[in-house]
C-alpha cells in the first residue's frame, strides 16, 4: 500500500478552507457572540486530538490481526 | 381484535417470514418487495395509542401500542428491511432472508408493544435470529462470532429479565412510560438495554460480529438491534443523566476504534458506535427536542447506514474483499454504487441537503439548549471526526484511492434489484434533507426548528473541510496493515474462553450421557403409545358390542355418584345413601 | 313466515316418501336436492328472522304451550339449523356422483329417501321445544342413519351399522329415561315450561335425587349419541364403512345436533346452567380433555384415513364439550363456535375421501401416494381442511381453537391451554402424514391409468367447502356473533 499524502483532495480541501475563513470574516450575522472561525479551530484541535489518541492507542493496545486465532 | 392483533406490523413481517421459505426465488422476490410495504401501510393506518392487549395468566402483554415515537423506529425498520430484502434477494440464502425477517419482525413489536413483558419476549427473539443471520454467512469466523454474539446478548437479557422481575416485584408498573424511582431493578433493566446499544464495557460486540455477517446480512443487522435499544431507552429512560456521559464515551470510542481501522465494514461497524452515542446521549439530556433529535437521528442513521452497507455489500460480493489496504480505484468500475455510497457518506457527515444535516443539528441544538457546554463540545467534536470513518474515510478507502489490489478488478455493480434497492435508500437520504419541515411534523413532539440558514450551513462546513483536510494530511499515519487493537473483549476470550471450554466439555459429556438416555425412552415411549394407541392396541381396536353396553352403564353409575358427590359433601351423601 | 319452522320438518318427510313413490335415482336424487335446498333457505329465512326481531314460537295445531307441542327457535337453533341445513345443500349435489358409484343402482332411491328423513329428524330435534318431541325426532334421525351405514359397500358395514343400532338405542333409551324423570318431577314436557318448574318449585336447589339422575341419564345418553370419549366406540366403524355420502352427512350433523341437545338440556332447562357450572362442567371435563389426546393419538396410528378421520371427530368432539364444560362466556361461544367449523372441515375432508374412493376404490394411506400429482385439486382441498383441522391461522379451525385457548386462559386453566395445543400438534401429525404420502412419495405404477382428476360434480361442492373454511378463518365476523349471541342467550337463563 502507497502511503503517500494524496494531492488533488488536499488541495481542494486547502483551498475550501481558506474560502471558509474568508466567510466567517464577512458580515453575516451569527446568533449569539461568535468567535470568527471557532468551528475550524474546534474542528482541527478536536479531530487533532483524536488523531494522536489513535495512534497511542495503536501503540498501547494494537495487536497482529491474528491474535485470536494463534 | 383479536384477528386485528395478528396483523400488526411486527407479525405481518414475521408472517411473510414463512411466506419466505417458498421454494421459488422468484416468489421469494415478490414477497420481498410486497410484504414490508403492506406492513407499512397498516401501521399508518393505525391511529396513534391504538391497543392491543392479549391476558396471559396474570399479565396482560399489550402486544400492540402504538406511539408517536414507535411508529417512526417502526417505519424506518420496515423500511429497512423492505430496502435491505430486496437488496439481498439475489445473492442471501433462504435461511438469512428467513432470519432476517423474523429478526426484523421482533424488533418492529419492540417498538409497538407497550410492555415490559412482550418487550423482553421480542428482545430474546432478536437476539436468537439475528445470531442466525450471522451465521448464515457460513464460515467458520462468522460462527465464532455469532456465539459470541449470541452469548453478550444472552447475557443482556438476563440482566433486563432480572431487572424487570425485581422491578414489578417491588410495585413498579410494566406498562410503557418512563420509569421513575431508582431503584436496582431501575439500573438493571437499563443495563439489559444498554447492553444493546453498544454501551462501554461491552462496545465491542458490534465491531466483532456484524463484520463476519455475508454482505447482505450485515445491511439487515446494523437496522435493527442498537436502534431498538435507542427506542426502549427513549420509552422508558429520557432524561436519566447518567446516559450522557455513557453516550459521550460512546461517540468517541466510535471514533477512535474507527480511525486506524483497516477493514471497511468495521470501519462502519465502530460507526455505528459513534452516532448510536449521539443518540444515547440525546436520551439522557432529554427534553422535547432532544428526544426528537434520538428519534429522528436514528431514523436518518438507519437510513444512511444502510445505504453505506449496500455499497460495501456490492463491493465485498463482486471482489470479495473488504480490506481498505486491498481495495480501491473501483469508482469507475461501480459507477452507480459509487454514487449511492456518496450521498451516503455526505448523509453521514451532515453535509447541508443531507438527512444528517437536519437531524444532528436537533441534539447538538438541545445540548446547547441545556447549557451542557461540555456536552456540545464533545458531540460537536465527534461530528466532526466522522469523516474519520464513515464519512470520507470509509468511501475513500473503498472505492475512490488509487487501486491496491488485484481483487477489485472483478468489481462491478450488483443486479437491477439490488441497484434499485441501494438507489431508492440514497433517495431517502436525501428527501429527508431536502424536506425537513415534512420529516419533523413526524417526530414525536412539535418542533420549530429550522435547519437552513447561512451560519448554521457555513459552521457545518467549517467543521467538515478542516477535518477533511486533516484526514487526507494524516493519511500516512493512519494506515496501520494488519493490525487490530484490542478492546474489553480480551478479557472475555482469553481468560474466561479458557474456564468456558472446560465446561463445554464437561457439559458435552454429560449431553452425550443424557441424549442417550433420551433416546432409549423415546423407543421405548413409541412401543408403549403402538401398544395402546395403535390400530390392534386396546383403545383403537373393534370392541365387541356387550362390553360397550357395559362401560355405558359404568359410565351411568360413575355419572350418578359424580354428580351427587359435587353437589352435596362426603358425609351427607354417606348419610343419604345408607339411611335412605 | 309464520309456518317456516314447521316446513323445515313437513318438506323433507314429503320428499322421502316422494322418492319412495317414484323409485327412480334421478327422481330421487332431484327431490331430495331441492328438499335441501329450500331447507337451506327456510334456515337462512329463519336466520335472518331471529337476527332482526328476535325469538320465533310456533305452537303446532294451534295448541299453546306447554299443552301443545312448541316450537321455539332463538339464536342457538337458528345457528345449528344452519350448520345442519347448509351442509345438506352442499352434500346432495356431491351425492350424485358418488352414490352412483357407491351404491346399486335399485337401492339409490331408499338411499335418498333415508337420507332425507335423517335430515327431517335433525331439523326436528333443532326447531322442537318440546323435550318428548325431541326423543321422537332423534329416533327418527337414528333409525335412518343406521340403515344409511348399512348401506356401505363393505360386509362390515352391516356390524358396524348393528353396533351403531344396539348403542344409539341405549343412548335414546337412557335420554327417554331422562326425560321420563324430568316428566316426573314437573309434570311437563316443553322445555321452557320445564325450566320454568324447576326454577319456581326450587328443585335444583334442594339436590333433588331424582333430578340428578335424571341428568345422569340424559348426559351418559347424549354422551353415546355424540360420541363423547369412552362411549366413541361406535364411531370408528360407522363412519369408517358408510357409504361416503353418508359419512359426509352424518360426521358433520349428526354429532353437532346431539352437541345441540346436551346444550339445551344442560343450559336452558338448568337455567343458565346454573348446576352445570358447579358440577357437570368438570366432570365432563375429563373425558373431553381424554378425547382430545387419546382420539388423537390414536389417529396417528390409523392406515384407513377414513377411520383415521373418524377418530379426529372424537377428538374434535372433545374439544367442543372442553369449550361447554368451561361454561364461560368465551368457552361456550368457541364451543358452539366449534361446532360451525367443525362441520365445515370434517365434511370437507370426508368430502375429499369420497372423491379418492371414488377414483382409487379405496383410502389406504397407501393409496394416497402420488395422488398430489394426479388429483392436484382434490389433495389440495385435503391441504387446506387438513390446516383447519390443526388451527393454523386464516382457516377455519383457527378461530375456534384461538378463542378455546383464550377461554382455557380466562380461567387460569394453564395445563388445559397446553393440551389444547398438545392436541394440535397431534393434528399436525396425523394430518401430515397423509399430505407427505400424497406429494412426496411416488405413484403406484398399475394406477397411473385409472387415478386422474375427481369429477366436476365432486369438486365443485368440495371447493366450495374450501372457499368457505377460508372464508370463515379471515372473516368469521358472522358465525362469531351468532355463537356469541347464542352463549350469552344460554348463560342468562331461560328466557
Amino acid at each position: 500500500m502507497d502511503n503517500r499524502v494524496p494531492r488533488k483532495p488536499v488541495i481542494f480541501c486547502a483551498v475550501a478552507t481558506a474560502l471558509l475563513v474568508l466567510a466567517d470574516l464577512l458580515p453575516y450575522h451569527h446568533e449569539g457572540p461568535h468567535l470568527p472561525s471557532l468551528y475550524i479551530g474546534i474542528s482541527f484541535i478536536g479531530c487533532g486530538a483524536l488523531i494522536l489518541l489513535a495512534i497511542i492507542i495503536g501503540w498501547l493496545v494494537g495487536r497482529r490481526e491474528d491474535f485470536y486465532e494463534r | 381484535m383479536s384477528v386485528d392483533l395478528l396483523l400488526s406490523p411486527g407479525f405481518i413481517i414475521i408472517g411473510a417470514a414463512v411466506l419466505l421459505c417458498l421454494p421459488t426465488a422468484r416468489w421469494r422476490k415478490i414477497v420481498v418487495g410486497v410484504a414490508p410495504l403492506l406492513a407499512l401501510l397498516r401501521l399508518w393506518a393505525l391511529p396513534t395509542g391504538s391497543h392491543g392487549t392479549v391476558a396471559v395468566a396474570t399479565f396482560n402483554l399489550d402486544l400492540l401500542h402504538v406511539t408517536a415515537t414507535g411508529r417512526l423506529f417502526a417505519s424506518a425498520f420496515l423500511l429497512a428491511v423492505w430496502l435491505g430484502g430486496m437488496f439481498a434477494a439475489a445473492s442471501a440464502s433462504r435461511r438469512e432472508l428467513i432470519s432476517a425477517y423474523v429478526y426484523a419482525g421482533s424488533a418492529i413489536s419492540v417498538t409497538l408493544c407497550g410492555d415490559l413483558i412482550t418487550l423482553f419476549l421480542f428482545w430474546e427473539a432478536m437476539a436468537v435470529t439475528s445470531a442466525v443471520v450471522i451465521w448464515s454467512a457460513r464460515t467458520r469466523a462468522a460462527w465464532s462470532a455469532g456465539m459470541r454474539y449470541l452469548l453478550i446478548h444472552l447475557f443482556g437479557g438476563v440482566i433486563l429479565l432480572a431487572g424487570i422481575a425485581l422491578w414489578y416485584s417491588t410495585g413498579g408498573s410494566l406498562q410503557l412510560g418512563v420509569l421513575q424511582r431508582p431503584s436496582l431493578g431501575y439500573w438493571l433493566i437499563m443495563a439489559g438495554f444498554l447492553v444493546n446499544t453498544g454501551a462501554p464495557p461491552l462496545s465491542f460486540w458490534i465491531a466483532d460480529a456484524y463484520p463476519q455477517a455475508s454482505p447482505t446480512g450485515m445491511v439487515f443487522l446494523a437496522a435493527f438491534t442498537t436502534k431498538t435499544a435507542v427506542y426502549v431507552l427513549i420509552s422508558y429512560f429520557a432524561g436519566a443523566d447518567i446516559l450522557i456521559p455513557i453516550g459521550l464515551y460512546m461517540a468517541i470510542y466510535g471514533a477512535l476504534y474507527a480511525l486506524r481501522e483497516d477493514n471497511v465494514r468495521r470501519i462502519l461497524a465502530y460507526s455505528i458506535v459513534n452516532q448510536v452515542g449521539f443518540m444515547v446521549a440525546a436520551v439522557g439530556i432529554g427534553g422535547e427536542m432532544a428526544i426528537n433529535g434520538a428519534t429522528a437521528h436514528a431514523f436518518a442513521h438507519i437510513m444512511y447506514k444502510t445505504v453505506l452497507l449496500m455499497g460495501a455489500g456490492s463491493v465485498m460480493l463482486s471482489t470479495g474483499e473488504q480490506r481498505g489496504s486491498a481495495l480501491g480505484g473501483l469508482a469507475r468500475r461501480m459507477p452507480w454504487t459509487s454514487a449511492c455510497v456518496l450521498i451516503g457518506a455526505a448523509a453521514s457527515m451532515g453535509v447541508p441537503l443531507t438527512s444528517s444535516f437536519v437531524t444532528k443539528s436537533l441534539i447538538l441544538e438541545a445540548a446547547a439548549e441545556h447549557h451542557l457546554s461540555m456536552v456540545w463540545l464533545t458531540l460537536i467534536i465527534c461530528s466532526a471526526a466522522v469523516v474519520f470513518n464513515a464519512g470520507v474515510r470509509f468511501p475513500y478507502l473503498t472505492l475512490f484511492q488509487p487501486q491496491q489490489s488485484e481483487a477489485v478488478e472483478h468489481g462491478h455493480d450488483p443486479g437491477t434489484l439490488s441497484r434499485v434497492a441501494m438507489m431508492l435508500t440514497a433517495a431517502i437520504c436525501l428527501l429527508v434533507g431536502l424536506f425537513p419541515g415534512y420529516f419533523y411534523t413526524l417526530l414525536p413532539y412539535p418542533s420549530n426548528y429550522h435547519p437552513y440558514n447561512v451560519a448554521h450551513i457555513l459552521e457545518q462546513l467549517q467543521l467538515l473541510l478542516p477535518a477533511a483536510l486533516l484526514f487526507f494530511i494524516s493519511l500516512p499515519l493512519t494506515t496501520p496493515v494488519g493490525q487490530i487493537q484490542l478492546d474489553t473483549d480480551w478479557l472475555l476470550r482469553r481468560p474466561l474462553l479458557a474456564m468456558w471450554h472446560n465446561g463445554i466439555m464437561r457439559l458435552l459429556a454429560l449431553g452425550l450421557r443424557s441424549r442417550d438416555y433420551a433416546v432409549a425412552s423415546l423407543v421405548r415411549g413409541y412401543t408403549l403409545l403402538f401398544h395402546y394407541h395403535g390400530p390392534r392396541g386396546i383403545l383403537a381396536r373393534s370392541w365387541p358390542t356387550g362390553s360397550i353396553a357395559l362401560w355405558v352403564a359404568l359410565m351411568l353409575v360413575s355419572y350418578v355418584i359424580l354428580f351427587t358427590l359435587r353437589s352435596m359433601d362426603m358425609a351427607t351423601f354417606i348419610k343419604l345413601y345408607l339411611h335412605g | 313466515m309464520i309456518h317456516l319452522p314447521v316446513a323445515l320438518v313437513v318438506i323433507p318427510l314429503l320428499g322421502a316418501a316422494v322418492c319412495v313413490l317414484f323409485r327412480r335415482s334421478f327422481i330421487a336424487w332431484t327431490v331430495a336436492l331441492a328438499a335441501a335446498w329450500s331447507g337451506f333457505a327456510i334456515s337462512i329465512l329463519i336466520a335472518v328472522y331471529i337476527m332482526k326481531i328476535g325469538t320465533l314460537s310456533y305452537s303446532i295445531g294451534g295448541w299453546p304451550p306447554p299443552w301443545g307441542i312448541a316450537y321455539h327457535i332463538d339464536y342457538l337453533n337458528s345457528f345449528v339449523l344452519l350448520i345442519v341445513s347448509g351442509i345438506a345443500a352442499v352434500v346432495m349435489p356431491y351425492a350424485r356422483t358418488s352414490v352412483n358409484y357407491e351404491i346399486e343402482e335399485d337401492s339409490q332411491a331408499y338411499f335418498y329417501c333415508l337420507l332425507l328423513i335423517c335430515l327431517a329428524g335433525l331439523l326436528g330435534i333443532t326447531v322442537t321445544g318440546d323435550a318428548f318431541n325431541m326423543y321422537v325426532f332423534l329416533e327418527l334421525s337414528s333409525l335412518s342413519s343406521y340403515a344409511l351405514i348399512g348401506m356401505g359397500k363393505r360386509r362390515r358395514a352391516l356390524t358396524a351399522a348393528y353396533q351403531y343400532l344396539v348403542m344409539g338405542t341405549i343412548g335414546a333409551t337412557f335420554l327417554l329415561i331422562g326425560i321420563g324423570l324430568l316428566y316426573n318431577l314437573t309434570g311437563t314436557l316443553n322445555i321452557h315450561d320445564l325450566a320454568h318448574q324447576l326454577a319456581v318449585n326450587n328443585i335444583i336447589g334442594s339436590h333433588n335425587r331424582t333430578l340428578l339422575t335424571a341428568f345422569a341419564f340424559i348426559i351418559v345418553g347424549l354422551s353415546l349419541k355424540l360420541a363423547l370419549f369412552p362411549l366413541h366406540l361406535w364411531l370408528p366403524n360407522a363412519y369408517t364403512y358408510a357409504p361416503s355420502v353418508a359419512t359426509i352427512f352424518l360426521a358433520s350433523t349428526a354429532t353437532k345436533v346431539a352437541v345441540y341437545m346436551l346444550l339445551r338440556f344442560c343450559f336452558t332447562i338448568l337455567s343458565g346452567g346454573f348446576i352445570f357450572k358447579l358440577t357437570l362442567g368438570k366432570i365432563l371435563l375429563i373425558p373431553a380433555l381424554a378425547a382430545i389426546l387419546i382420539a388423537s393419538m390414536v389417529a396417528i396410528f390409523q392406515y384407513d384415513i377414513k377411520r383415521m378421520l373418524a377418530y379426529s371427530s372424537v377428538a374434535q368432539i372433545g374439544y367442543m364439550i372442553l369449550g361447554i364444560s368451561l361454561a364461560t362466556p368465551l368457552g361456550l361461544s368457541a364451543g358452539i363456535l366449534h361446532l360451525f367449523n367443525h362441520a365445515l372441515m370434517k365434511g370437507l375432508l370426508f368430502m375429499v375421501m369420497g372423491a379418492v374412493n371414488y377414483r382409487i376404490g379405496a383410502v389406504y394411506l397407501n393409496d394416497f401416494r402420488g395422488l398430489g400429482r394426479t388429483m392436484p385439486w382434490t389433495m389440495a382441498a385435503f391441504v387446506v381442511g387438513g390446516m383447519s383441522l390443526m388451527g393454523i391461522p386464516l382457516t377455519a379451525g383457527f378461530i375456534s381453537k384461538w378463542y378455546l385457548v383464550q377461554a382455557a386462559l380466562e380461567k387460569g386453566w394453564w395445563p388445559v391451554a397446553a393440551l389444547i395445543l398438545i392436541g394440535s400438534l397431534l393434528a399436525v401429525i396425523y394430518i401430515w402424514r397423509v399430505v407427505e404420502t400424497a406429494y412426496f412419495n411416488p405413484a403406484q405404477e398399475m394406477e397411473a391409468e385409472s387415478s386422474g382428476e375427481a369429477p366436476l360434480s365432486l369438486l365443485l361442492p368440495m371447493w366450495l367447502l374450501v372457499l368457505a373454511n377460508i372464508y370463515f378463518g379471515i372473516d368469521s365476523s358472522i358465525p362469531v356473533e351468532l355463537a356469541g349471541r347464542a352463549a350469552t342467550l344460554l348463560l342468562g337463563g331461560a328466557s
